[in-house]
């Protein structure tokens, strides 16, 4: 929950349109990451669960996929893994189990899919592939084939549409931004597209110096009762008990959070296509800004999600 | 026989609930207080509208202001004619800004249950061709509880209101003001008789002849330097001065800006011009700049008295407008939520 609500309220940036990115999910320097490949990342704020001492797993980005995209990646292991076998499987995300990740042995029965078994190189990486999926949120596990041990775990997103940003790089602060959004259905959800169901085409802007700073630390000691999270953005945070729940109070309070240099846009539009303004102030800091649009049907769920980053002069 | 009983009850019920606006000639930005009689604990419901020409300039029309929006409940709806789209933002910290596709030229926003607090609001967007003025009519109500003796009071703040006459409705009275002073909007009448309505051309020939008497100075080297001070550029610095010239240009180009001088007359309650130059829209600039001024320096959490408050917004505000029909729809916090849950598989 928290994590997705990082996602849309306090936006992600981005890099890479799409390209070959490499994600460090989990920790990076011990090895035991995910390392999504070929698909477009959403960068989110610097999110990191903690149970105990022990922080369990930290995040700043979260790949996402159109539906039936096939999913590669690559595990990079920890030394003293080289040789052994792993599997890697896809379950649906849940955060409470996504908490508890790496004290679950039995995670294989929930599979979704299929399973890449692997044998760890050796510097104990491997590469994996997965057929697409459905829509929805997911969670990427690799676990030790014998022990059934999770060594890994990373949410990633797939979506029903992939989304084409334009907006001109530099932008006059004080000026409206336009952004333009061609949104593209995945193979199989061509009745959705000449269908008139209504949609709510979302950007959010942020300077990447903002983002940057903002993250969410959840910690508690293994129950969800004892979850505390703590959102920071600059010099201000937010603390709330248990996992957020998405309220329009709690929206309301993480808007107030938001740095005065930041703008929302909306619109609404039965079609693929259309035009986002949003408004600057004159007194916005100059520099690299994190542009995030998603686009969300009513009943449909999530269509797609999508970053650019843009210049304010 | 059945009609005389219900004549007398409907007579007396609109004898018991008339209601008194103080002061009697308010200026825009004072503080209106009205009060009335019902019955002990009844729930009073009260409505206004106006309408304002916004004008056009480059095929563009922009409004800008800062209203307080009351206690819930509460409702708002703004229509715009001749328009080709609709853009309304409000500030809640930051800029949340929705966008509303016109049909027939027609654009509507409508928003129960706002939160209450201060806003700064903007709308904009592009008018049909041709079209010089975009006319936009905004509607708010609110209810009122009265007191256990029956008696009820409500301020209205009119910062943020065009000046102009407005016609408040409620308790089966009906009471037009007029908010004084020359101002630069130019208001004209709500036909519709809803709330608070304008008079129209009355208004109109005022804002044409203040806007005769604040008469525009050019661009010349002492605007340029006094707007260079203005933004923090140094005339001395031949670059600074030339990047003071440009903004400037652009700020006045399309005629929407102009820059008067000082003893020119402003807008509503403001007076003159004080300063060596002002730089001014054609739309209630003063009121803009100090309600601005007080967003940035003071506290944006809404502060509430005991009393009710209202704000009959010159915009409508609110953080969740809705489109085109006017068929009550959720709000731009509720679409969040209910994308972020969707998200979350919430649903």
């Amino acid at each position: 929950m928290a994590l997705l609500l990082l996602l849309c309220v306090s936006p992600p940036g981005t890099w890479a349109d799409d390209q070959v990115s490499e994600a460090f999910h989990s920790d990076p320097i011990e090895g035991r990451w995910i390392a999504p490949e070929g698909t477009n990342l959403i960068k989110i704020p610097h999110l990191a669960f903690s149970q105990g001492n022990n922080w369990s797993s930290s995040f700043d980005s979260i790949p996402v996929y159109v539906e039936n995209q096939t999913i590669r990646g690559a595990f990079r292991g920890a030394s003293e893994g080289a040789g052994s076998w792993v599997e890697v499987g896809i379950t649906q995300f849940d955060i409470s189990e996504f908490l508890s990740v790496f004290q679950a042995t039995d995670r294989r029965v929930k599979m979704e899919g299929d399973v890449s078994r692997q044998i760890l190189n050796s510097t104990a990486d491997a590469s994996f592939t997965l057929d697409g999926l459905p829509a929805g949120m997911y969670t990427a596990s690799v676990f030790d084939e014998n022990s059934s041990a999770v060594l890994s775990a990373t949410p990633l997103l797939v979506t029903m549409a992939d989304l084409t940003l334009q907006m001109p790089s530099n932008i006059t602060a004080g000026d409206y931004a336009k952004l333009k959004v061609n949104m593209s259905l995945a193979e199989g959800r061509g009745a959705y597209q000449s269908n008139n169901l209504s949609r709510v085409f979302a950007a959010i802007m942020i300077s990447c110096r903002d983002y940057e700073n903002t993250s969410l630390n959840i910690s508690g000691n293994g129950t969800e009762g004892s979850l505390n999270s703590t959102l920071s953005l600059k010099d201000k945070s937010m603390q709330m008990q248990g996992l957020p729940a998405i309220s329009s109070d709690l929206l309301m309070k993480v808007l107030y959070l938001l740095p005065m240099n930041s703008a929302i846009g909306m619109q609404e539009s039965n079609e693929s296509k259309t035009e986002i303004l949003l408004i600057t102030d004159r007194e916005w800091e100059k520099g690299s800004y994190i542009l995030t649009c998603g686009v969300y049907s009513p009943g449909m769920g999530l269509l797609g999600l999508k970053q650019m980053s843009v210049e304010v002069i | 026989m059945k009609g005389v009983p219900i004549l007398i009850i409907f007579t007396l019920l609109s004898i018991c609930s008339a209601f008194d606006l103080s002061p009697a000639h308010p200026s825009p930005g004072d503080k209106i207080t009205l009060t009335g009689t019902a019955s002990p604990s009844e729930e009073v419901s009260l409505r206004s509208s106006f309408t304002m020409n916004l004008p056009v300039a480059a095929g563009q029309y922009e409004y800008e202001t800062s209203v307080e929006i009351p206690q819930k409940p509460n409702r708002f709806k703004v229509t715009a004619r001749n328009v080709q789209d609709f853009n309304a933002g409000v500030k809640l910290g930051i800029w949340i800004t929705k966008s509303f596709p016109a049909s027939s030229g027609t654009a509507s926003i409508s928003q129960s249950d706002v939160p209450p607090g201060r806003y700064s609001l903007k709308m904009f967007g592009e008018a049909q061709p041709g079209s010089t003025v975009v006319p936009v009519e905004v509607v708010a109500e609110t209810k009122i509880a009265a007191d256990s003796s029956g008696k009820y009071t409500l301020d209205i703040d009119t910062s943020g209101i065009p000046a102009g006459d407005y016609r408040i409705e409620g308790a089966g009275d009906s009471k037009t003001i007029h908010l004084g002073g020359a101002g630069l909007v130019s208001t004209s009448t709500s036909s519709n008789g809803n709330g608070w309505s304008g008079d129209g051309d009355d208004n109109n020939n005022k804002a044409s002849s203040a806007k005769q008497a604040a008469k525009p100075v050019p661009i010349n080297r002492e605007t340029v330097s006094w707007y260079a001070q203005q933004t923090g550029l140094t005339i001395e610095n031949s670059s600074q001065y030339d990047e003071a010239e440009k903004l400037l240009k652009k700020r006045l180009s399309g005629g929407y800006w102009k820059i008067i001088a000082r003893g020119d007359p402003l807008t509503e309650e403001a007076g003159d011009c004080l300063q060596e130059y002002c730089l001014v829209r054609g739309v209630d600039a003063c009121t803009i700049c100090r309600e601005k001024d007080i967003i940035l320096n003071g506290n944006q959490s809404s502060k509430y008295s005991d009393r009710n408050e209202l704000r009959p917004s010159s915009s409508p505000k609110n953080q969740s407008q809705q489109t085109a029909e006017p068929m009550e729809e959720k709000g731009l916090l509720s679409r969040f939520t209910d994308w972020i849950s969707g998200l979350l598989g919430m649903h």
